[in-house]
């Protein structure tokens, strides 16, 4: 469905890339970064608002060019800046955004403002920032995409609208025709949609893993030791309150395997959670960055 | 998708439609009660310039219709064209208006004075180009390329002014003068010419927008 190649974008004080990336039908694949890590960079790159300096994107088969702009009526984008006329109502802009999407369906539209507890009839200039954000939600899944590109999408959604998103989304996924790239910083939103976890930093994609396989690798243990052994494998941070250790591990085979040969007592182990590898994986690669 | 561009454009500029229409009227109206000929073309300077102003904030303002195309299955340039056959078919409905305003309430309006008001039309036409290209090279990389277009147009105009060029908006007691070109003293070359250094420099204002770093100012 998505195809990125060698995508680089180069500014004065900061570069994206490059990055390569393949998403399929049926791929939900979280974007997860610190603050101007290149998340909002690379969607516009994709979408075109911002010039690359090299490399690819292919949407649906077809080159994503200036020159060519067949391949957007595939993208359901929900940006960082939703662009509709402020003096339309919110049913004039998407009857207005109809006009160029052949899937474009009205009926979708009306359900999904009303799910998401949508007036389409007032002007936009009305909105809030959240209602803003919704109407942005309806067009983008109006048009049918296969593609769904959504950049911090619940930003300003109230709890109950932001439920009903989700639902909305997972609806959407079930089909399995769609590809989902979805960027956020409520990781508990890619820890429930997402299969598949892309990790941003500085601009540089440091990890590229399916969601299970992490959960399946990480792993908190906690344990009784006198003195804490050296050289633990695989440790990403630690924690000791005398005479008790906590640690995380990103292999915990490995690092369990470890301390039984270390004869650690009263030897625990459990599940980490998403946000804490999150956190873990881009501090270390902050960490590594800063060093090279 | 073009049509589409177009109608999104006249749709989303409605109101300024609406204003430049009830201006235009009025001019149309206070006109008939005047027969001065200075009236004329004060009056036409004042539509001129309310046009040139709104137009420039239309321009300035196209960021965010850029941001809403840049998401539409549209080419950079349906974009592009979308947004200048707007304000083309507005300046040429001002300057058809314009010299209905001459036929109706001057006396000595003729094909001279009919040519003279279609070369100060192109010459708004050409000074809101110039302005376009201003703005969109602020999205051009290097970005030192908008002062350097400032400054070498702030040294046309001051080597126009200093030459004693018309490229002001107003006419004089001789008629309607706008733009260097009226140094030639040939109305209708004049008029080729202004046609020309338009399609110039609207071809120059798309090869920056089809090459803008980013599309978002």
């Amino acid at each position: 469905m998505l195809e990125i190649e060698q995508l680089t974008k180069n500014y004065r004080d900061f570069s994206l890339g490059p990055v390569n990336l393949s998403v399929e039908a049926g791929c939900a694949l979280g974007l997860v970064g610190a603050n101007g890590s290149g998340k909002t960079t690379l969607f516009r790159s994709l979408m075109g608002t911002v010039r690359t300096d090299d490399g690819k994107v292919i949407v649906a088969g077809n080159e994503a060019t200036p020159d060519k702009g067949g391949w957007k009526e595939h993208i359901g984008y929900v940006g960082d800046y939703a662009p509709f006329f402020d003096s339309w109502t919110g049913e004039k802009n998407l009857m207005n955004l109809g006009r160029f999407y052949r899937n474009w369906s009205m009926d979708t539209a009306h359900e999904l403002a009303s799910r998401l507890r949508l007036d389409l009839g007032k002007r936009v200039r009305q909105y809030s920032t959240g209602n803003r954000t919704k109407l942005a939600i309806v067009s983008a899944l109006s048009r049918k995409a296969t593609l769904l590109i959504l950049d911090e999408p619940s930003n300003g959604l109230d709890p109950v609208a932001r439920d009903s998103f989700m639902d909305i989304l997972h609806e959407q996924l079930e089909s399995g025709e769609i590809a989902l790239l979805y960027a956020t910083h409520h990781i508990s939103e890619i820890e429930v949609l997402a299969d598949r976890l892309v990790f941003l930093s500085d601009g540089t994609v440091v990890r590229d893993v399916i969601k299970e396989d992490l959960i399946e690798a990480w792993r908190r243990f906690t344990f009784r030791k006198e003195v804490l052994p050296e050289n633990i494998p695989n440790v990403v941070s630690q924690r000791s309150e005398h005479p008790y250790h906590e640690l995380t591990s990103d292999n915990g085979k490995i690092t369990e395997s470890f301390l039984h040969e270390q004869r650690v007592e009263q030897l625990e182990s459990s599940i980490v959670s998403i946000e804490k590898i999150a956190v873990e994986i881009l501090k270390s690669s902050a960490k590594e960055m800063n060093h090279a | 998708m073009l049509n589409s561009l177009i109608r999104t454009e006249f749709d989303a500029n409605k109101l300024l439609v609406l204003i430049w229409l009830v201006l235009n009227c009025v001019f149309f109206l206070l006109l008939g009660s005047n027969e001065e000929p200075i009236y004329i073309y004060m009056g036409i300077s004042i539509v001129n310039f309310w046009i040139m102003i709104t137009v420039c904030a239309l321009i300035a303002g196209h960021e965010k219709r850029v941001r809403l195309y840049a998401e539409l299955p549209v080419t950079t340039r349906q974009s592009f064209v979308a947004g200048w056959v707007f304000v083309l078919m507005w300046m040429a409905m001002q300057i058809l208006a314009w010299m209905l305003y001459g036929a109706i309430f001057d006396e000595e309006f003729d094909a001279r004075r009919a040519g003279q008001v279609l070369n100060f039309g192109l010459g708004s036409i050409t000074f809101i180009v110039v302005i376009s290209i201003g703005i969109d090279l602020g999205a051009f990389k290097p970005r030192y390329w908008q002062w350097i277009y400032v400054l070498v147009m702030a040294a046309l105009l001051a080597v126009a002014i200093l030459n004693d060029f018309s490229v002001g908006l107003l006419a004089s007691e001789n008629g309607i003068h706008f733009y260097p070109l009226t140094i030639l003293n040939n109305l209708r070359l004049e008029i080729q010419l202004s046609l020309v250094v338009i399609g110039v420099l609207l071809i120059a204002n798309y090869l920056i927008f089809r090459n803008s770093d980013s599309y978002l100012h």
